[in-house]
């Protein structure tokens, strides 16, 4: 047994921060906000966490700064960022992801230019990391369970509805970016600090696809469903080695799939299955959509 | 400074011919269509394959890859995109799950073709096209498919906009994109409109990786991902919904690129496109043509 | 019987290393049931002299991604020689096996597959391709003590201690070759056109041709880089073109040397081109005519007289049915030079492997790239120059 944990340790390692990095996608998904900024904000605090630590900063600095600095960043964007809607917020929060391996590159001596930054030394252990973990979805859950749970929920139905029930709508969608990309530049910080390199190759395009991936087929509505997103990302690939050049495809016919028959993800599959009664109204149906005075 | 213009002029008009069956989708469907990329580069790889099994010239190649790539659209369109709009319980989410769903699809496209190359990059053949530069003097080269760039780009822009905002048709698109409920009280099939107007997308698609890939001499299961990131930026700045504007906005676009290479720090010339995005989704969300500024809830 | 896992400190704070050792002990318990079970032999592993059964080695490649078909080239070299090696007996009577595995281009992929290969009883490891991931594996397998070889992957940071290989030259040690070359050819100015993201490219256009080019009185009119991903060229090869240079040096990656010769010849350029190994039969052809004439250095000439390099040759098409690239060649002398340390040693034991690849590296050999000599652990190399006569690779008149 210990064995394999030790064998497979950086897989462990790899689902960890991807827990993480899914649930900072969650987060905003939830409130029916499409920002994907959270992938931005892993890559910068790789960086940063990599920076630092080469500079002999101790985690236990570095962790809460990334995070503080993070989510501070995360709220100031909300500002300009609220007027924006759907595919609109979707595209500002894309084109920030994709500009900052372009400024990663061209960083010089800073960066590491298109090598990155190697040789990190090892600062931080697998269990450090695991405990983190739990605390963070510890405190996702608190924070869902409590107003903001129930100001999401109505967040994604009808904004305007929201409103008229005394939702502070904008002031959610604030905290709900800066929580985003606190846990997305807390999940690039422990990376750096895991795999010892950074290079501008790991964000971008491959790691919005990755992070959506497992956000949305894990299970959209719950930490559960980030932990079932990340396993998934990171072991499927072990299991369908002889897929080989084909693992790509699976992917995406697996996204394809899961958001045609599974929209609640594998998580909620699961949940409907055993039919428990749960806080979320189903979908609705066109229908019903309808006779909702628009 | 005639080079830069004429550079320039070509540059926009790969992003434009790009770009124009993107904006389509985008600002009548309200897809964001990730998998446009895919589509695109599906056009240039079919222009490969055929190019390398039979003789023939552009002038048939470009039509069949055409209907190829249309009909994949069609294809994802009845088999994926149509169950999503109707499960969707907001448009917001309707957006999201196409949008997720056409990510998957293009993971799809570009591992079958990149099996099919052994991740080897290709090329059309000659016998489809002959590229020629044409000189004049020594201060200006152009090619013979940057011309004929550049004049389908803007005949079909104009036809397009045209299309869009004056036919019955175009009504009938844009009507569909706001309200598809009314649309359909009022005797519009919209499903079957949707699909049409994804087809023509996906041709336009096709039509772009044919003519770029011959332009580019170059065909590889990853070309269409750099150039999506550029059409996005040039829809914004155009505006969305307005074809005329992404097309001023790709030639500024390319120009503000061509300029940079000629006269400036050449490296930072890729990060130009991002941060006019950022920028005009900051300052000016409805981008500069718009002529109407949604507030979608 | 020993397991080498939990002796193996990767730096792991106190915490994991307790875990370790218990975890040792249960590992250890295991061996020795497992042991008692199976009578049949597995891979000898602690210092036992003379070699026998089978020797275990892993093989972390680019296999599929961006540079997929760079790494499955390597392999496909790496093959041809575990096959004659084993057929010839020179090793006795045991026999390499080498475990194939794909790192589908990523960098977290390498590190997971670098961290179990050293916890297994491989012998030695076989590196990627990509700079960025040998960077991240390296460090792991020279910590690790497990002898670890790399071919490509030309940056900094690859060949950091005595436990790390190389067997391809960094291109800058063609590139004295390439700039006499061009000094014979009666060129006084040059442009560049290079991959600024790639490390490679990078380095070679900023670094090491500004003192070469100067040394043979050449001056360099500007250097352009662009990112990879760029997919019209027209801008940089329209100001290259304006500055009107005697030769033009295009340091790209495989796929974008055709698209920007084709642009270059587009834009009115009828000057000299010349680029680095990412020139060859595959990546010109797409160019065609419009690279007749180019002119590059690179590590592996096919048409060479050198015995072992015919040999090679013949023997990879035979077995692959198409010609090989200069990747299987590397691929091929570096499992000769385990082969060598192999024999050197006579034991699978990693630190005598290591010793004994010391000394078949210092002693240097006879490889498919050529007669071979190191300069540590390090391949050094002057290079062959090629150039394209529009339909096929041909040397140019060049000694070595």
């Amino acid at each position: 047994m210990f064995q394999y944990f030790s064998d497979n340790e950086v897989l462990i390692q790899q689902t960890l921060v991807y827990v993480l990095l899914a649930i900072s996608l969650q987060v905003v998904l939830r409130c029916g906000v499409v920002s994907l900024a959270s992938i931005g904000f892993y890559t910068l605090g790789s960086y940063a966490s990599a920076i630092l630590v080469k500079h002999d900063w101790p985690p236990v600095l570095i962790l809460p700064l990334v995070v503080l600095a993070s989510g501070l960043v995360g709220y100031g964007f909300g500002k300009p960022l609220a007027r924006l809607r759907g595919l609109y917020l979707a595209m500002a929060t894309l084109a920030f992801d994709l500009v900052i391996p372009v400024l990663l590159i061209n960083g010089g001596d800073l960066t590491g230019g298109a090598l990155g930054i190697y040789a990190i030394p090892l600062a931080i252990t697998t269990g450090s990391l695991f405990v983190i973990v739990v605390v963070v979805i510890l405190a996702v859950s608190q924070i869902e369970r409590g107003w903001m749970g129930r100001a999401s929920l109505a967040l994604r139905s009808d904004e305007n509805l929201a409103r008229s029930m005394g939702v502070r709508v904008t002031r959610e969608r604030y905290l709900a970016f800066a929580i985003s990309a606190a846990l997305g530049g807390l999940a690039g910080a422990l990376s750096a600090m895991l795999f010892r390199a950074v290079s501008p190759g790991n964000g971008g395009f491959a790691l919005i696809t990755l992070g959506l991936t497992m956000a949305i087929v894990g299970g959209r509505d719950s930490w559960v469903g980030a932990v079932i997103g990340a396993y998934l990302v990171t072991w499927v690939p072990e299991w369908l080695r002889f897929v080989g050049p084909y693992r790509a495809l699976v992917f995406g016919l697996v996204l394809v799939v899961v958001i045609l028959f599974f929209p609640d993800g594998l998580l909620g599959a699961v949940r409907r299955l055993f039919a428990r009664s749960r806080r979320k109204p189903a979908p609705a149906t066109r229908s019903e959509r309808e006779a909702v005075p628009v | 400074m005639i080079q830069v213009i004429a550079d320039s002029l070509s540059l926009g008009s790969v992003y434009v011919l790009f770009a124009l069956g993107l904006s389509l989708s985008w600002s009548v469907l309200n897809l964001l269509n990730l998998a446009y990329g895919a589509q695109f580069m599906l056009g240039a790889y079919f222009a490969y394959v055929i190019g390398s099994h039979v003789d023939w010239p552009l002038l048939v190649v470009l039509p069949a890859v055409m209907l190829i790539v249309a009909a994949t659209s069609v294809v994802t369109d009845v088999l994926v995109f149509r169950r999503l709009r109707t499960m969707a319980g907001t448009p917001v989410e309707s957006e999201l799950s196409m949008l997720v769903a056409s990510i998957g699809l293009a993971a799809v496209a570009v591992t079958l073709v990149q099996h099919q190359t052994q991740g080897e990059s290709k090329f059309v053949p000659r016998s489809v096209f002959q590229v020629k530069t044409l000189s004049f003097g020594d201060k200006l080269h152009l090619t013979n498919m940057q011309l004929i760039m550049l004049i389908v780009t803007v005949l079909l822009t104009i036809a397009l906009a045209v299309a869009v905002k004056w036919t019955r048709f175009g009504r009938a698109m844009r009507g569909v994109a706001v309200d598809p409920a009314t649309c359909e009280l009022l005797g519009v099939n919209s499903n079957r409109l949707f699909s049409t107007t994804i087809a023509i997308s996906g041709a336009l698609a096709g039509l772009a990786g044919v003519l770029l890939a011959i332009h580019l001499n170059y065909v590889d299961s990853t070309m269409g991902d750099p150039l999506l990131t550029k059409a996005f930026a040039i829809i914004i700045i155009g505006g969305v919904g307005s074809i005329l504007g992404a097309a001023v906005g790709g030639y500024l676009l390319a120009f503000a690129e061509v300029v940079i290479v000629a006269y400036g720090p050449a490296n930072y010339r890729d990060a130009i496109a991002f941060v006019v995005i950022l920028v005009v989704l900051l300052l000016r969300p409805s981008g500069l043509f718009a002529r109407q500024r949604w507030e979608r809830a | 019987m020993k397991h080498d896992t939990k002796d193996v400190s990767v730096g792991r704070p106190r915490f994991a290393r307790s875990i370790g050792i218990v975890g040792a002990a249960a590992a250890a318990a295991l061996a020795l049931v497992a042991s008692a079970c199976s009578p049949s032999d597995s891979s000898s592993n602690s210092g036992s002299s003379g070699l026998s059964g089978t020797v275990d080695v892993t093989s972390i490649q680019d296999l599929t991604g961006a540079v997929g078909p760079v790494g499955i080239a390597t392999q496909n070299g790496m093959k041809l020689a575990e096959k004659q090696i084993n057929d010839s007996g020179m090793l006795g009577s045991a026999k390499l096996k080498i475990s194939y595995k794909d790192t589908q281009t990523k960098s977290d992929q390498a590190a997971s597959l670098m961290s179990s290969a050293v916890s297994t009883n491989a012998t030695a490891i076989f590196g990627p391709v990509s700079s960025q991931e040998a960077v991240v594996v390296a460090p792991i397998g020279q910590s690790a003590k497990v002898p670890t070889i790399f071919t490509q992957a030309g940056s900094e940071g690859v060949v950091i201690g005595d436990y790390t290989f190389r067997v391809t030259s960094p291109q800058q040690y063609y590139q004295p070759k390439m700039a006499a070359y061009l000094k014979d050819k009666g060129i006084k100015t040059v442009s560049f056109i290079y991959d600024s993201t790639v490390p490679t490219t990078k380095n070679l256009t900023e670094q090491t041709m500004p003192p070469l080019m100067e040394q043979n009185g050449i001056t360099i009119k500007g250097k352009y880089g662009f990112q990879n991903g760029t997919t019209d060229y027209s801008a940089y090869t329209s100001k290259v073109v304006g500055e009107n240079p005697d030769a033009v040096g295009v340091e790209v990656t495989n796929p974008e040397a055709s698209p920007i010769i084709s642009s270059l010849r587009n834009a009115g350029y009828k000057g000299l081109i010349f680029g680095g190994t990412s020139f060859g039969a595959a990546s010109l052809k797409a160019a065609g005519q419009q690279a007749k004439g180019a002119v590059w250095a690179t590590d592996f000439d096919p048409k060479s007289d050198f015995p072992k390099t015919k040999q090679f040759v013949a023997d990879y098409t035979a077995m692959f049915g198409s010609a090989p690239v200069n990747y299987a060649a590397e691929g091929y002398d570096a499992v000769y030079l385990l082969a060598y340390g192999l024999k050197n040693a006579s034991s699978t034991d990693r630190a005598k492997v290591q010793a004994g690849m010391a000394q078949a590296a210092q002693k240097g050999y006879d490889g498919a790239l050529g007669p071979l000599k190191f300069e540590g652990n390090d391949l050094r190399q002057d290079g062959y120059l090629q150039t394209y006569d529009g339909t096929a690779v041909q040397p140019v008149d060049s000694q070595s």
